[in-house]
């Protein structure tokens, strides 16, 4: 059974017919958005991490219908006039991407976490890392990414 | 396709239309809160879903020293909610810590992981040894003790669970939960939760579960009556792990065995007394 939704993709509003039954993950990567990668597909890896209002979660224990008329925000949206946003910048400064598989999840975690805790601690950073799984590296240099992104937004507004 | 016989969809916005949808729908409707679980179960049964997240039922309210929360409030919006913090040493915000991962528990909601009555559930033990109560609508609300959802004789279909409210507590009463894993992320091996009530050195009131056994979490009388009327020393604590391991049946699943469940019960026991103890003494941490 099919159904028309509008989701608002990194400000663009679409309208997208999909399946009752499929994932919000699934609708994501047929519109392009091959950064919602389909990891475990259980909510267990977080490479699915978008925003959906603002929020972290795991696009694959979303069903699509339920977010019609919601705002999703992933990895394409992060770009500002061609340039990387502060926090992918810093992952590639410091070496945080290795096969690249969990990055976007990473990232969506990082973006809510310095959102709603723009000075977060170490251990906080670590704890809303909980749900992205990392096989390459051993989670500290992008640990030390979102960290420096903070300072760097700091520094921003204090100046 | 996660839910591959869906027929139908639906997003209510008042109370009465959801249980009309519920009631008009086949055998295969289900409510839906964040659909998690349900995405998980991936069950061909689900052919209908009634989705509650058009309903006005995400909020938390203290109502003197009582914490009202909606059934659709997210484990995130409650762990991150300051009437969370303040409750009973911040019991609440402790457990669902260890709830999942973020990313879940920024989906999942309270109301969601009562009534799906997973045996790995964290938040049903506890809440349940704090006696919470829970409101239900079926075209009428009415209210009860959160131990109604999980009565054998429970008949709940067509109804909706709107709110858990944890309770004021007397002074003099403290709570725990102890979970066992065996990785930050994973359910439960086992887990139990605690709450004691001390009038002077007397203990006059406990409350304790144990949950994951792997079956669905299971009040433990015994280790209860060992404690009313002692000290919580710990040879009463002792005696109170002793008796929740003899009580307690446990089972064998991927997890763990049956016997080193029964393990886990004594320990969890105990370190969850301790834990309640030391809260009743004034000692945080």
């Amino acid at each position: 059974m099919k159904q028309m939704i509008v989701l608002t993709i990194n400000g663009t509003q679409r309208a997208i017919e999909t399946e009752l039954g499929d994932t919000l993950l699934e609708v994501l990567r047929r519109e392009g958005m091959k950064s919602v990668k389909l990891g475990c597909d259980t909510g267990d890896c977080g490479s699915c991490a978008v925003l959906l209002k603002g929020t972290a979660v795991n696009a694959c224990m979303v069903l699509a219908v339920a977010a019609d008329g919601k705002d999703v925000d992933t990895v394409e949206g992060l770009e500002r006039d061609g340039r990387l946003h502060p926090m992918q910048q810093a992952m590639v400064d410091a070496g945080a991407v290795q096969c690249g598989f969990c990055t976007p999840g990473i990232l969506m975690s990082g973006i809510d976490l310095l959102s709603h805790n723009p000075d977060p601690t170490e251990d906080e950073i670590k704890e809303a890392l909980g749900g992205n799984l990392c096989r390459c590296t051993g989670y500290v240099k992008q640990v030390d990414a979102i960290l420096v992104t903070a300072r760097l937004q700091a520094g921003e507004t204090d100046a | 396709m996660a839910l591959t016989h869906l027929q139908s969809y639906a997003r209510p916005i008042d109370l009465d239309s959801a249980v009309e949808l519920l009631r008009g729908g086949d055998r295969g409707t289900r409510l839906m809160a964040a659909g998690t679980d349900l995405i998980l179960s991936g069950s061909g049964e689900i052919t209908g879903l009634v989705d509650l997240g058009g309903l006005d039922l995400t909020y938390i309210e203290e109502r003197d020293g009582a914490v009202a929360i909606g059934a659709m409030t997210t484990l995130t919006e409650l762990l991150e909610h300051p009437a969370a913090a303040a409750y009973l040493d911040g019991v609440v915000s402790e457990m669902l810590r260890r709830v999942g991962s973020p990313l879940l528990r920024n989906l999942a909601t309270v109301g969601g992981n009562l009534v799906r009555k997973q045996p790995w559930s964290d938040v049903i033990p506890l809440f349940r040894a704090l006696g919470a109560s829970i409101t239900l609508f079926d075209g009428d609300e009415r209210s009860g003790p959160i131990d109604d959802l999980y009565a054998e004789a429970a008949h709940l279909t067509g109804t909706i669970l709107t709110e858990v409210v944890l309770p004021p507590q007397p002074a003099g009463t403290a709570a725990s939960f102890w979970k066992f894993t065996r990785s930050a992320v994973d359910i439960a091996t086992l887990n139990c939760a605690a709450l004691v009530q001390a009038e002077g050195d007397r203990c006059i009131r406990a409350r304790i579960f144990v949950g994951a056994t792997p079956r669905l979490a299971v009040a433990v009388p015994s280790a209860e009556a060992a404690l009313v009327g002692t000290d919580l020393s710990a040879t009463t604590i002792a005696a109170a792990a002793r008796a929740a391991a003899d009580e307690v049946s446990t089972g064998d699943d991927l997890r763990a065995t049956a016997a080193y469940r029964t393990r886990l019960v004594s320990v969890g026991i105990t370190r969850c007394l301790e834990q309640a103890k030391r809260r009743l003494e004034g000692v945080t941490s």
